[in-house]
């Protein structure tokens, strides 16, 4: 392979992984906007969505459209069942006590898993074959295009769900204005509960479309959350177009960088990133969807 | 030499204009009220001299140096105090605790001498303490010290604030509404330990509605309305300048 | 208020002196040593918790360059282990300072984002850096702590060292919230607007209590690595950063008695309970969730709710 061809190799990898961190950063700041909360048990989704869907097809043999189904719905359960328990009770709370209540979150859907699961890994096959699709020189698996074009989906119905349906209109309101929305009588709560259902969802389907090339296990959420909070602080914490930019970005930095560089501190690459825009630029390179709340939290 | 000095001084909250070039300055020695109807922004005045939010335009001088834009914490270390509209005092902590932490700029131990403890931080501890002591007695909280400060009838909360901003030994103290919720009794109480404060050498800023307290006490007055000076001068020449009594039409005047 | 606290800490430092009269099985004296270890990070970040009201997720990263550092230096360069120790330390209160500086200017949960990055790159490098920390296997043979003419070669010998550095450091807790500083800090539990006022810099005392906190951990750190003389990167992953905030958040946040009782119990409970051990991150997960919900002053809120009803709040902020 030449050089160039496998810089092509990598940026499609890149784009491909990268498209996943940007569903989770979405799932970030989904409920970032609604309710000021970093839901810091967000990977855990992708981790739930992906071992799920991958068990209901090796385990249970079920189509592959179906499993995908299903493990949505169970996800987004979870995130609801999540939202009801630990965050709908809570009183005034403080970023510090959201913090620890999100990561009591996180580590009680893993250990969930990992009672359910195991520690064993589970493998997703791919959605239609494997037989590699040959582009100037580079190889891209069909995976690659169901996740772009997944990724692309999910997109476009989450910009028509906040602009044309009611439920979504409400939660924009929410997020601009939290007082005058409950104001002209829309149910903060109940948004609450939506957006951590429909981040749930995002981040489900984010797991079950790289589970055929990532392995899943248990205990896989962490660090997607992580890349995902990455992604989420560059865009600028809140902007959905922001998330979607530097996920693309990230996921290109780190195939390159595992590629030419050391695959040994691939992680590290959104990791200093992450670091590199929390300590200059707080709102993130696009700017964050409210900079003014960034002052408030 | 005025010790405060207001220049066209300015605020906006989004399209809200609260502060409208404003310009005033305050007597070292004075006692000078701000009045105005609900809303006028003589809170947001207090919030704008003591760092507490950033001004828009205009500039604060005090003690001769530009005070304009600085953080809260170094605007109180120039000698501004001040006392919450909506009390803020430290509801878990007691009444002492209250006064000692209002000690914060008088006294120096840093967190490493505060580790080990030692003599010297022993001293100032107790100097501390019996200052606040003596200034909860100023006030007449003496018997309340251990008390949680939380759980004192607001009359006191109020004076509780004034004891902590005293406890700066600040040369400007900002009394935002220090009688509302007061009886009578203890509104005269509270007139006359404005009095000793001022006579102690702290020259005082206040706003309230209580008209007959502000025509008793200030020495000069100045009237805000939608974020405008509207009057200045002596408590005589505003109850009986016209504007002012514009301004108030449909407010009650005590 | 003090006063009490420090008859507490002679208490404690009592029945520690005794604890190896009683314990002879040299198992038990090993947990024990363990405890102490992870009391020392935990008081430090009580101390970031509790009084700065801002919470790190990399504590486990402070606590492995301590351990590291130590390891490194005193293997590879011959540097003697106290030394070592204090190099460590204080190169860790300069990559805190690194992270607080910035970061604690913002508000909320930005501290938090970035000690979890951090963390998790620190773990990154200690599995990476395979020439200087010998990669994921891990490295061994780390002299034993040596403190003037002492060799710190028996466990009975380590006990008394590690818990002698813990009641130290409970000293100095204490102190720094019974004096001006803890103070200046208690105000943020209320009103930063108010402290503001009062000439108090509250970003500041947050960088210092975090650097301090870093310390700790530090310290624990390099007493782990000459402890046990061998490490690898397992130890200080994301995981053990959280179970550290479990321990403090289940003792009790709003005091340094609550981070001892809270790593007390979760240290010691697994290696009696089976069940915990094997299904820790989902008992972990839960405690920290129902401790949260329905008693969020942790085991030394409950313990005070049952001795004294009333006045509860002001003990616990004390
Ligand atoms: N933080 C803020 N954000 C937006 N608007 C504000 C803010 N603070 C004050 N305002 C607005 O500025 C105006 C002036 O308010 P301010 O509290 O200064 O009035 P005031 O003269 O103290 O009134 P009162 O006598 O009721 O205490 C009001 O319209 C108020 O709603
Ligand atoms: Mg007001």
């Amino acid at each position: 392979m030449t050089l160039g061809s496998q810089i092509l190799q990598y940026i499609i990898s890149g784009i491909s992984i990268g498209s996943i961190y940007a569903l989770v950063a979405l799932g970030f700041n989904i409920i970032y906007n609604t309710t000021g909360i970093i839901n810091f048990a967000q990977g855990e989704f992708v981790m739930l969505g992906g071992i799920t869907a991958a068990s209901l097809v090796t385990i249970f043999h079920v189509p592959i459209l179906i499993a995908f189904l299903a493990a949505v719905i169970i996800v987004t359960a979870a995130g609801a069942f999540f939202e009801r328990l630990a965050i709908h009770p809570l009183k005034n709370p403080s970023v510090i006590t959201l913090i620890i209540i999100t990561i009591a979150g996180s580590i009680l859907l893993k250990g969930i898993a990992m009672f359910i699961w195991g520690k064993d890994t589970y493998f997703l096959p791919s959605f239609s074959g494997d037989r590699p699709i040959h582009f100037l020189g580079a190889a891209i698996l069909p995976q690659t295009v169901w996740i772009l074009g997944i990724t692309g989906l999910v997109v476009i119905l989450l910009s028509a769900f906040f602009k044309f349906t009611l439920a979504g209109k409400a939660m924009r309101a929410v997020a601009s204005n939290r007082m005058a929305a409950s104001l002209v009588g829309i149910n903060v709560k109940k948004m609450v509960l939506f957006s951590f259902a429909l981040s749930a969802a995002v981040g489900a389907v984010g797991g079950i479309i790289i589970a055929p090339i990532a392995l899943m296990d248990y205990d896989k959420g962490a660090i997607f959350a992580l890349k995902g909070f990455a992604v989420a602080a560059l865009g600028g914490i809140g902007n959905f177009g922001g998330a979607i930019a530097a996920g693309l970005i990230l996921g290109i930095l780190e195939a390159l960088g595992a590629g030419l560089i050391s695959s040994h501190y691939k992680d590290a690459i959104a990791l200093m990133v992450l670091l590199l825009v929390l300590f200059l630029k707080p709102s993130g390179i696009f700017g964050s969807a409210q900079e003014s709340r960034l002052k408030k939290f | 030499m005025p010790l405060l000095e207001v220049i066209n001084l300015e605020k906006h909250f989004g399209g809200l204009t609260a502060i409208n070039r404003v310009t005033f300055s305050i007597q070292p020695g004075q006692i000078k009220a701000i009045i105005g109807p609900n809303g006028a922004g003589k809170t947001t005045l207090f919030n704008v001299l003591t760092g507490v939010v950033p001004p828009d335009g205009g500039e604060i001088r005090f003690r001769d140096g530009d005070i304009t834009g600085w953080k809260s914490h170094l605007i109180a270390s120039r000698g501004i105090a001040r006392t919450f509209q909506i009390i803020k005092i430290f509801g878990d902590m007691t009444v002492l605790e209250n006064v000692m932490t209002g000690c914060h700029l008088k006294s120096k131990t840093g967190l490493l001498s505060a580790a080990f403890h030692l003599l010297p931080v022993w001293r100032e501890e107790r100097e501390i303490a019996e200052k606040s002591i003596r200034i909860l007695r100023e006030v007449g909280l003496e018997d309340r010290a251990q008390a949680r400060a939380g759980n004192l009838p607001l009359g006191m909360q109020r004076l509780l604030e004034i004891g902590r901003a005293l406890a700066s030994e600040p040369s400007l103290i900002l009394l935002d509404e220090p009688v509302a919720g007061l009886s009578g009794p203890e509104t005269r109480e509270l007139a006359h330990l404005i009095r000793r404060i001022r006579d102690g050498g702290t020259t005082v800023l206040l706003v309230d509605h209580d008209m007959s307290l502000i025509m008793d006490i200030s020495d000069e007055v100045l009237v805000l309305d939608y974020g405008c000076k509207i009057a200045e001068g002596s408590p005589r020449e505003i109850q009986n300048d016209e504007k002012v009594i514009a301004a108030y039409l449909g407010e009650e005047m005590d | 208020m003090i006063k009490s606290n420090y008859l507490a800490l002679l208490i404690l430092a009592l029945v520690l002196a005794f604890i190896p009269l009683a314990i002879s099985n040299v198992y038990y004296l090993g947990i024990l040593i363990f405890v102490g270890i992870n009391s020392l990070i935990t008081i430090g970040l009580s101390l970031l918790m509790g009084y700065a009201g801002q919470i790190s997720l990399g504590h486990a990263a402070f606590f492995g360059l301590g351990a590291y550092l130590s390891g490194v230096l005193s293997t590879r360069l011959a540097v003697p282990p106290v030394s070592a120790l204090l190099l460590a330390a204080l190169f860790t209160a300069l990559v805190a300072l690194l992270i607080g500086l910035p970061t604690l200017r913002l508000k909320g949960h930005y501290l938090a984002m970035a000690t979890l990055g951090f963390g998790q790159i620190v773990y990154i490098v200690f599995n990476a850096w395979v020439e200087m920390t010998g990669g994921p296997s891990g490295f061994g043979n780390i002299p034993r702590l040596r403190i003037g003419g002492v060799v710190f070669d028996t466990d009975l010998k380590y006990f008394y060292l590690v818990w002698g550095l813990v009641v130290v450091g409970l000293f100095f807790a204490v102190n720094i919230i019974h004096s001006r500083v803890g103070r200046a800090l208690r105000t943020m539990h209320t009103s930063e607007v108010a402290a503001g006022t009062l000439g108090i810099n509250t970003v500041r005392y947050k960088i210092q209590i975090f650097v301090i906190s870093a310390v700790y951990a530090s310290v624990a750190g390099s007493l782990y690595a000459y402890f046990v003389t061998f490490l690898s990167p397992g130890t200080f992953g994301i995981s053990f950063s959280i179970l550290l905030v479990t321990m403090v958040v289940f003792g009790g946040r709003f005091s340094v008695w609550g981070a001892l009782l809270g790593t007390a119990v979760l240290s010691i409970l697994p290696e009696s309970l089976r069940i915990i051990k094997d299904y820790d991150v989902l008992v972990y997960g839960a405690v920290l969730l129902l401790v949260m919900i329905f008693f969020p002053e942790g085991l030394v809120g409950l313990i005070g709710r049952v001795f004294r009803p009333r006045s509860l709040p002001e003990k616990l902020r004390t």
